[in-house]
């Protein structure tokens, strides 16, 4: 055993993940195992770890993310269907807290040559072949534009901002890329580095509704669970914002104060360490401004921040006599939508800890307001992925991603639709 | 002897110094709850001081990528020549009265030619990929490289007026009754913020950051990413010690020998860079140009005109 391959093998391993239905919150809780590193792109990670379940239309994009790993490579997968191609070697497990040692495993055995990777899915050839128009058989005009290598190159037209012709670029993200909504796919043109147009080609894959909100349309529930589960889902969607800002110590730090959260707990510390840090006037801060009606399509805090009194909480005599009122009315942009989720989530726990002592539990069961919005039985709220089109052309690269990840935008899966 | 000792006083220091980096800026994490701390029999992942050498053989043995049609060598040399860039910085800082490893006498200008440098750098290893997130992370760093460049100037003129030289020498032998942190209160605090640009740091990091998964690194991987993620932190180190020259008095205090007071000063800048780093959240480059050219700029003038005024008195 060399001595250099030892010393890789103590370091945490390189995993990217391919995250699927409903396991967005567990993937956030792997980022707290010191075993593994999660990276940002999937040509540093070793391991592909794919999460959750896929659904048909984006396995062709997840056969070239599995590509996109260096060789050799590992793919894992948690409660997720291999690939037709790799189904015969297929590391698949259960257990979510098997993955550090598995994934460890798997990385030693690289390192150590104990084991082949995988064989490549996609044939190697460049995905639009290097022919067509232009002088260069790029596909554009003169040496300019077309998609030489399957990469699209800038071609002059008018720019959004100061009328000099410069260089739109259109290429596409998603379905697996951790900074945005699982699923969620787009084609963008960019003008420098503002987005000029957004086309939508997947949207974010359907979450299932927490149990706990499902129980409440059938039967009273306590509304100290309830509420729980709306600051903890709060506050995991604050975290990965702060992520995004570059906050990514104080980020883990709210993830690890969400594994433990009690009701009665106070968040206060956290919006003072924020506002003390400036996230308030981070990239997004004052952007992404939606509409009244796109407000309406989104529901849930980011209607309530935009002003909508739109809280089936309300209807609640029992919440009513925990002197529930809906708080919002702060703003239409990323910043409102940071605050909107702070303010809830602290007031869900306050709400947690008097309903505990109580013993209160909800009485209204036509309707509940879970995180992402109202529900009802047989109305759940649908995938508002198409908003971005609208919302996201005249902003600044990190301005889109900050408001994509200030949204909710994944529709709820209705379960009278066969879930998986 | 002497260039073979001035050489080698270089490449430790940024060796040692990066090690130290990476080191100092794990304690800092875990302090501030942001590092993963989770997982069975991870104890010796926790130790911060095998930890960075654990990541840096994992890289090292990682397989390489290529993308399609890149520039080859603009991808290669990138990281190669933005490390070189990093010891030339190193180079004219003096270690004690006697032992400085380039003794320039232009080298507060020196300095202030690295920075643009690295702004071509950046964006090559940004362009040479040939993919998109990486030459966004590029276009983005050109585009805020000058604002924090111009008042890195102004600053550095400062320091270099009551030295009445642009050697650095003169500049740590002209702060032997006072230090120009205090002569020149605004001085350091700006001075910090060229650091964390030019090594793309924390609330500055606006080539490599996650929002681009990477920038200008996501399609490096293994020994190109190791070389790239070495040749930042070496620019931190190389930083540090330009800015403990300049404000802090050098390698000059009492009792110790000069290169330890250096060594002290460094690790002093180096924590609070990293600290800063860890603590401020990125603007967008829009609201950071605003604030660059509206209050850094003007701040930076009014040092200057500080610096003048007192070396007229």
């Amino acid at each position: 055993m060399n001595w250099l391959a030892r010393l890789a093998c103590r370091a945490p391993v390189p995993v990217y993940p391919a995250i699927g239905r409903n396991a967005l919150p567990q993937i956030q809780d792997w980022r707290l195992d010191a075993r593994l590193q999660w990276t940002r792109s999937p040509r540093q990670a070793r391991i592909l770890l794919v999460a959750g379940d896929i659904l048909p239309e984006c396995r062709p994009a997840l056969r070239r993310l599995h590509d996109q790993l260096p060789a050799p490579s590992i793919t894992l997968w948690w409660r997720s269907t291999p690939l037709a191609g790799l189904a015969d070697r297929a590391v698949v497990f259960e257990d979510a807290d098997e993955l550090g040692t598995i994934a460890g495993d798997a990385c030693r055995s690289l390192l150590l040559g104990d084991r082949q990777g995988e064989p490549n899915l996609c044939p190697d050839e460049p995905p639009a072949p290097f022919e067509g128009r232009g002088d260069h058989g790029q596909g554009g005009e003169g040496m300019m534009g077309g998609k030489p290598y399957g990469r699209p190159m800038a071609m002059t037209a008018e720019d959004l901002r100061d009328g000099l012709e410069l260089d739109p670029l259109e290429f596409s993200i998603g379905p697996f890329w951790p900074v945005l909504p699982p699923g969620l796919a787009a084609r963008l043109v960019l003008h420098g580095d503002v987005i000029a147009e957004v086309e939508i080609t997947s949207a974010p894959f359907p979450v299932d509704l927490q149990p706990v909100f499902e129980q409440a349309l059938e039967r009273p529930v306590p509304i100290a669970d309830l509420e729980m589960a709306r600051a903890r889902n709060h506050l995991r969607q604050l975290s990965h914002s702060m992520w995004l800002s570059g906050l990514e110590s104080a980020s883990l730090s709210v993830l690890r104060q969400v594994q433990a959260l009690q009701p009665h707990d106070s968040i206060s510390g956290l919006c003072e360490r924020l506002r003390r840090v400036g996230f308030f006037f981070s990239a997004g801060a004052g952007r992404g401004e939606i509409s009244l009606e796109q407000a309406e399509r989104l529901g849930g805090p980011a209607a309530r921040a935009a002003g909508l009194e739109q809280d089936a909480r309300t209807r609640d005599p029992e919440y009513r006599k925990l002197g529930f009122r809906p708080v919002g009315g702060r703003g239409n942009d990323c910043r409102a939508r940071w605050q909107q989720w702070l303010d809830e989530a602290s007031q869900a726990l306050h709400l947690a800890g008097r309903a505990r002592s109580s013993g209160a539990e909800t009485s209204y069961t036509e309707s509940v307001e879970a995180p992402r919005g109202n529900v009802q039985c047989g109305r759940y709220p649908a995938d508002a992925s198409a908003i971005l089109s609208e919302l996201l052309p005249g902003l600044e690269w990190s301005e889109a991603m900050a408001t994509i990840a200030s949204l909710d935008l994944a529709g709820v899966a209705d379960p009278g639709e066969g879930r998986a | 002897m002497d260039l073979m000792l001035s050489v080698i006083a270089v490449l430790a220091t940024l060796s040692v110094g990066a090690y130290a980096v990476a080191v100092i800026d794990r304690i800092c994490g875990v302090a501030m709850g942001g590092e993963a701390t989770g997982g069975a029999g991870v104890h010796d992942r926790r130790n911060p001081f095998l930890a960075p050498l654990s990541r840096a053989a994992a890289l090292w043995l990682a397989p390489p990528h290529v993308t399609e049609a890149p520039d080859a060598a603009g991808w290669r040399l990138a990281p190669v020549l933005y490390l070189t860039l990093a010891g030339m910085g190193l180079a004219v800082v003096p270690w004690s009265e006697t032992f400085v490893p380039v003794d320039l006498a232009t080298g507060i200008v020196l300095w202030g030619a690295l920075e643009p440098l690295a702004t071509v750098l950046i964006f090559l290893h940004g362009w040479s990929p040939n993919s998109h997130l990486p030459l966004l992370g590029g276009y983005r760093y050109v585009a805020v490289g000058l604002s924090y460049i111009l008042v890195s100037m102004f600053v550095l003129i400062a320091v270099a007026l009551p030295a009445e030289s642009l050697q650095v020498s003169a500049v740590v032998e002209s702060q032997q009754e006072l230090w120009n942190v205090v002569r020149q209160p605004l001085g350091l605090p700006l001075f910090l913020i060229v650091g964390l640009g030019i090594s793309f740091w924390g609330p500055l990091d606006f080539a490599d950051s996650n929002d681009l998964a990477g920038g200008t690194s996501a399609e490096s991987s293994g020994r190109a990413l190791l070389v790239w993620q070495f040749a930042r932190i070496a620019m931190l180190v190389s930083f540090s010690a330009i800015a403990a020259s300049a404000f802090l008095g050098g390698w000059m205090g009492p009792l110790l020998p000069g290169p330890i007071w250096l060594v002290i000063k460094m690790v002093f800048i180096l924590v609070l860079l990293l600290v800063l780093g860890r603590l401020l959240p990125r603007l967008s480059p829009e609201r950071f140009m605003t604030l660059a050219w509206t209050v850094l700029l003007p701040l930076a003038f009014v040092d200057l005109v500080w610096a003048g005024l007192e070396a007229l008195s």
